[in-house]
């Protein structure tokens, strides 16, 4: 008996691991590996090519006493003091705008979205560069509108280049509201099934304010009106109960890995800070603020 | 009374799209204005910067742009961009999809551990092990070829196991010992069973993870070093960089092009996409 027990839980620590087993390699390859290769030379001289010197605390201490290290700091704490919540209250704002849908949805959704599919793209740096440059699209707009001439370099001078990257960071507000818009959709069906359960059967709604919100001449114009999932549309009232289980397992599903996702944007920075301060006083705390553009 | 409230309805809807419409101009006016930046004259993009159309359209940039440097056309850009794009995606998402099993369905000693470093790759930037890694890749002498920026995807990427997680937990346990029952061994279930049911998050994972790979630029410009082997991201880097000449239409116009996969990806699957994640819930 025992040993059949020991032979099944031996079966199946063997096939958990054949199913994660690539994970941890990668792991322990390209992550515990590398940090704490990166955690070691950060008390070492190490300048790649010869061989690295224990040096104790030194490197610490020349960064903690560099001013630009805490220029650096600085930015980054106000890079994402900004563009975090900004991002969330502007795609929130964007969320409850689509929240009724219509024809048009669609066409806005795609249009507020399509900037943070393509912003992470050099293209977008590039543009980014000479919209805010002295001769670029800003100043011409500021120009052209009141007369003036205008040609500071915004994205050139300390004070206001933050702000390009953090309207930048607004500007690809997409990715953290991907799901938001879908939230109406679903509900709208719900709702024209609501609609029209009530017009067969009689009774109360069972949603009240989405019942009463839902505009039937807007709702059954919408695209997903002309093709509804025939379950969807003559569900049953005891599926009410389902469909909102499913609609909460949508938001935890799909929009919890969005929420870490965005934590993620926000934390990646704050991690950049640390990564320059693992390597070596290698001060790259300004390339990592400003990412892909200082690189540029 | 009721007819007052009908206008009234309808003056709230008209001033509802301009205000959804004005919006929709500002958010795509940069990507607009790159566009038809690649439409005008070189020497007159910065002159009319203000100016959305061009005053007279030519294709030259894109003719200009195409040639690359030094003997290299960015057709050989797009096509290793393209190569690492479909790679990386091919091994992200399988290899996803199988740790994603691993952690959903199966209890055995360790899995939580597992669990707990998969959530902290989650929230781990690139920058904290570029450059450790590009230490490791120089000692494996992969610096300089596609290896590094595609083998790393091979052994999963966190916000898709993580996706992909969610999707199988909300499908029956019932159905798996179903298949157990009838003799299906775990790789059974999850080949005959769950790979085909969370179909729309593999599709969702495969065009976020090409788009990415596609953009990604940091570690390609760590390691790549010849421009035979340079993507997209960093031909295009090359071309802006102050030292190079600025032909800015060309600049533009090769741009453009490289953001047309993306572009095209998002268009084609945004209602499959929206569709798959909103509908995947069982039927029946």
């Amino acid at each position: 008996m025992k040993h059949k027990l020991s032979r099944k839980w031996w079966k199946n620590t063997l096939t958990g691991y054949a199913f994660i087993g690539l994970f941890c390699v990668g792991f322990i390859c390209f992550t515990i590996i590398p940090i704490l290769s990166s955690l070691y030379y950060s008390f070492c001289d190490y300048d790649v090519l010869s061989p690295a010197k224990f040096k104790g605390l030194k490197n610490y201490i020349a960064l903690f006493g560099d001013e630009q290290f805490w220029v650096s700091l600085k930015a980054t704490m106000m890079y994402v003091v900004f563009s975090v919540p900004l991002k969330l209250i502007f795609s929130l704002m964007i969320a409850m705008l689509l929240y009724q849908t219509n024809r048009m949805t669609s066409f806005y959704r795609a249009a507020y979205y399509l900037p943070s599919i393509v912003g992470g793209s050099v293209a977008i740096a590039i543009v980014w560069r000479q919209m805010f440059s002295g001769d670029g699209l800003l100043n011409s707009i500021i120009n052209a509108v009141f007369g003036t001439h205008l040609d500071k370099s915004w994205i050139g001078s300390t004070d206001t280049a933050i702000w390009t990257l953090i309207i930048l960071s607004v500007w690809q507000f997409g990715s953290s509201m991907l799901n938001f818009p879908v939230r109406p959709q679903a509900d709208s069906r719900i709702a024209v099934r609501i609609g029209q359960h009530r017009r067969r059967h009689g009774g109360p709604p069972l949603f009240p304010h989405h019942a009463a919100d839902a505009d039937a001449d807007d709702l059954l114009q919408s695209d997903y009106a002309d093709d509804p999932g025939p379950d969807l549309l003559y569900a049953e009232p005891a599926d009410h109960a389902r469909r909102a289980d499913e609609h909460d397992a949508f938001l935890r599903r799909v929009y919890l890995p969005h929420l870490l996702q965005v934590l993620q944007n926000g934390l990646r920075l704050r991690a950049g800070v640390g990564a320059a301060a693992d390597h070596c006083g290698v001060h790259r705390a300004a390339v990592q603020i400003t990412g892909q553009m200082g690189v540029l | 009374m009721n007819l007052g409230m009908a206008k009234q309805k309808r003056i709230g809807k008209i001033v509802y799209h301009i205000g959804c419409l004005i919006l929709a101009v500002i958010m795509l006016y940069p990507l607009l204005w790159m566009i038809f930046s690649s439409f005008k004259e070189t020497d007159t993009v910065l002159r009319e910067a203000s100016r959305l159309l061009p005053s007279k359209w030519t294709l030259e940039n894109y003719v200009n742009g195409w040639k690359g440097f030094s003997k290299i056309t960015f057709g050989t850009f797009f096509k290793n961009s393209f190569i690492v794009a479909s790679l990386a995606t091919f091994g992200a998402v399988f290899s996803s999809a199988v740790i994603a099993f691993g952690f959903a369905r199966i209890r055995f000693p360790g899995s939580n551990f597992w669990f707990a470093c998969m959530m902290i790759t989650l929230m781990l930037p690139f920058q904290v092990v570029m450059v450790p890694q590009f230490l490791l890749y120089t000692r494996l002498g992969w610096v300089g070829t596609f290896l590094p920026l595609i083998v790393p995807y091979f052994c999963g990427q966190a916000f898709f196991i993580f996706l992909d997680m969610q999707f199988i937990r909300g499908i029956p346990k019932d159905l798996d010992e179903a298949a157990q029952i009838d003799g299906c061994s775990a790789f059974g279930v999850f080949g005959r069973i769950i790979l085909p049911l969370i179909v729309p998050a593999l599709v969702t994972s495969t065009i976020f993870s090409f788009i990415w790979r596609w953009e990604d630029f940091m570690a390609a410009f760590l390691f790549l070093n010849k421009p035979e082997n340079y993507t997209i991201s960093l031909a295009l880097k090359l071309f802006s960089d102050p030292s190079a000449s600025s032909d800015y239409g060309a600049m533009f116009a090769m741009a453009t092009l490289s953001i047309l996969p993306a572009c095209v990806l998002f268009i084609f699957f945004q209602k499959y996409l929206v569709e798959g994640i909103a509908t995947t819930g069982l039927k029946g």
